[in-house]
């Protein structure tokens, strides 16, 4: 209770030029700064060195070879000279882009519909709709395997077809349906996210709003387009460049649906850096694809980072 | 909340009349979205039974699927899993609660410039950083260790929890933290007995997605261990996908014991899992 009176004066507001006051500040600035060390170190450690690895890697002859002499001859852009050269570098990219737009424009639009269905108030509307969360929390292996079961040739989705007496298919092995079977496991997983954030997001479009334009006559489909997504427009944006940046680096689902197959039909630019790492031991192909896709998501993030920049100015 | 305000409004009570209708909707919607689940769940007790013939029901129920699982291997990458999950949620609140601390109270222009950075960390592509670990462990020698893992995968962690607790720790009353400081307690005493348990919530949530990160993870587990005995659970089931599949059920049943903790989740802590989402736990 000694220190009972610098409580006083820094209550009254009023600047105190003491220098044992200005040392207690500083030393708790200091100290703050001291539990920022663990995340700093961290962050170099597991962030910024494996990043300038990569970009050193992408430079050099790096292969299983290397882990035993040491040594990754510095060959400069040969590297990604390979890969642009690599014919399937264009079916990747093409591939991914198709993934990326599709997904995200079906889970938009599907995802709003169904937000504008949770958004409204009927029994069990609390706890009911945050049910379609699991299939976005289950593991990326889980997904893979059982979707790669119900759409084998002697699976349930054939069983249900057939029953129905309509075409069957093998799915992800045929050329011409494999990348669209992907697209749609690749949507089962992230729509539940979307539609759960747009029906929160939902919540805040002002009900007065709503009800003066049903009065001016404005049905269902205007109050849409002219006050609903408006409101929501920023979380809108917000996602779109999220899914984007996450479904560019789709890997795993992929790895497990197909591998990249039939004919390298559904491979992506990371499933290229997976592949060429960790199936041909090329790791100087792999970090060149690696870099690749980094500037492609960089991209995307620092417009991420601004739009939720701005979200946050306009919160506060 | 606005929510409460909208029940007074007279559309939506008269919209409440035909509520049933509207949750009839929903449920087939879950019923129909959620059905490969229900698929993976029936036929992980329909062992000996060939694909086409799974039936909705299982109609002679058996659990080989799941005994032919423990004895293949299956209990040493649960443990693998387990052990890992754990060690990166602990790394992770280590690391990101002192942190999320230290950014909730400084006021300097380093605040903004770090949370862009965990921002931008955020969308770093795991393939990228996988590549650059399998070199980097190797000459550390972590490969095919459990340390390896858990590194790896609290870089998923790390930047997303000092951001979920930094948003909510602005929001702490500092009064308390004034008061703690002036009664003596050193910077490590207010940490730990103010602001941890005021932000316990917080911390659970933060706990609950590094968990389900890590436990979903497959591209480090993949790639960072090379020996069956250390295959974390998902890299179990893909690699028993890899080869001939001879039983479904054991395969499902794995799946499900690997969907365990998205169960728990979902049916015992929504509002942790609500309040998780709504700070951008995408990925």
């Amino acid at each position: 209770m000694t220190e009972a009176p610098a409580v006083r004066r820094r209550r009254s507001g009023r600047p105190v030029p003491d220098r044992r006051r200005l040392s207690l500040a500083s030393r708790r600035r200091a100290e703050l700064w001291t539990f920022l060390v663990p995340a700093i170190v961290f962050f170099a450690v597991f962030f910024v060195y494996p990043l300038g690895y990569g970009v050193y890697m992408s430079t050099t002859n790096f292969t299983t070879a290397t882990f035993f002499t040491g040594q990754s001859p510095f060959v400069g852009l040969a590297n990604f000279i390979a890969i642009f050269q690599d014919p399937v570098l264009g079916k990747a990219i093409v591939n991914t882009l198709l993934i990326t737009v599709a997904s995200v424009v079906v889970e938009l639009v599907v995802g709003l519909a169904l937000a504008l269905l949770f958004n409204r108030r009927f029994p069990g509307s609390r706890w009911l709709p945050t049910l379609i969360l699991l299939p976005w929390l289950l593991p990326s292996v889980v997904i893979g395997t059982i979707w790669k079961w119900l759409l084998a040739g002697d699976g349930a989705v054939n069983g249900i077809l057939s029953s129905l007496h309509l075409p069957q298919d093998t799915w992800l092995a045929d050329p011409a349906t494999a990348l669209g079977a992907v697209i749609v496991v690749s949507i089962w997983g992230s729509l539940p996210y979307w539609s759960i954030i747009l029906s929160a997001a939902l919540k805040q479009v002002p009900e007065d709003q709503l009800e003066a334009s049903q009065l001016d006559g404005a049905d269902g489909w205007q109050r849409l387009v002219h006050i609903v997504i408006p409101t929501i427009w920023p979380v809108i944006s917000v996602l779109v460049v999220m899914s984007v940046v996450y479904t560019l680096l789709i890997v795993d689902i992929v790895l497990v649906l197909t591998g990249g197959g039939p004919a390298d039909d559904t491979a992506t630019l990371g499933l290229l850096s997976y592949r060429s790492a960790f199936d041909l031991f090329q790791f100087g192909d792999a970090a060149a694809y690696g870099m690749l896709l980094l500037l492609i998501s960089l991209a995307f993030a620092i417009v991420y980072t601004w739009l939720s920049g701005r979200q946050e100015r306009r919160a506060e | 909340m606005s929510t409460t305000q909208q029940l007074e409004s007279p559309a939506l009570r008269r919209s409440r009349s035909r509520g049933w209708r509207w949750t009839a909707v929903t449920v087939a919607i879950l019923v129909v979205y959620l059905f490969p689940i229900y698929w993976m769940l029936t036929a992980s007790f329909q062992p000996r039974v060939s694909s086409a013939n799974v039936h909705w029901l299982p109609s002679h129920p058996g659990l080989q699927g799941y005994t032919a699982l423990f004895s293949n291997g299956g209990l040493t990458s649960l443990q693998v899993s387990i052990i890992v999950s754990f060690g990166s949620v602990i790394l992770t609140l280590l690391v990101a609660v002192p942190a999320a601390h230290a950014l909730s109270r400084l006021r300097s222009r380093a605040v903004g410039f770090a949370l862009i950075l965990l921002l931008l960390a955020q969308m770093i592509p795991s393939i990228v950083l996988a590549d650059s670990f399998y070199a980097m462990f190797n000459n550390w020698g972590v490969l095919n260790t459990y340390i390896g893992l858990i590194l790896a995968d609290a870089t998923a962690g790390v930047p997303f929890a000092v951001i979920l607790l930094r948003s909510f720790l602005l929001r702490l009353d500092t009064d308390v933290i004034e008061a703690a400081t002036l009664d003596g307690a050193g910077p490590v005493g207010v940490l730990v007995r103010i602001v941890i348990p005021l932000a316990r919530n917080a911390i659970i949530t933060a706990a609950v997605f590094t968990f389900l990160f890590s436990w979903g993870d497959l591209l480090f587990g993949l790639t960072l261990v090379t020996k069956d005995q250390l295959y974390p659970v998902t890299v179990f089931i893909y690699a028993l996908t890899q080869s001939q599949v001879s039983s479904w059920a054991s395969v499902m049943a794995a799946s499900l014991i690997a969907s365990l903790p998205a169960l728990v989740v979902i049916l015992g802590a929504q509002r942790f899992v609500k309040a998780g989402i709504a700070v951008g736990g995408g990925r």
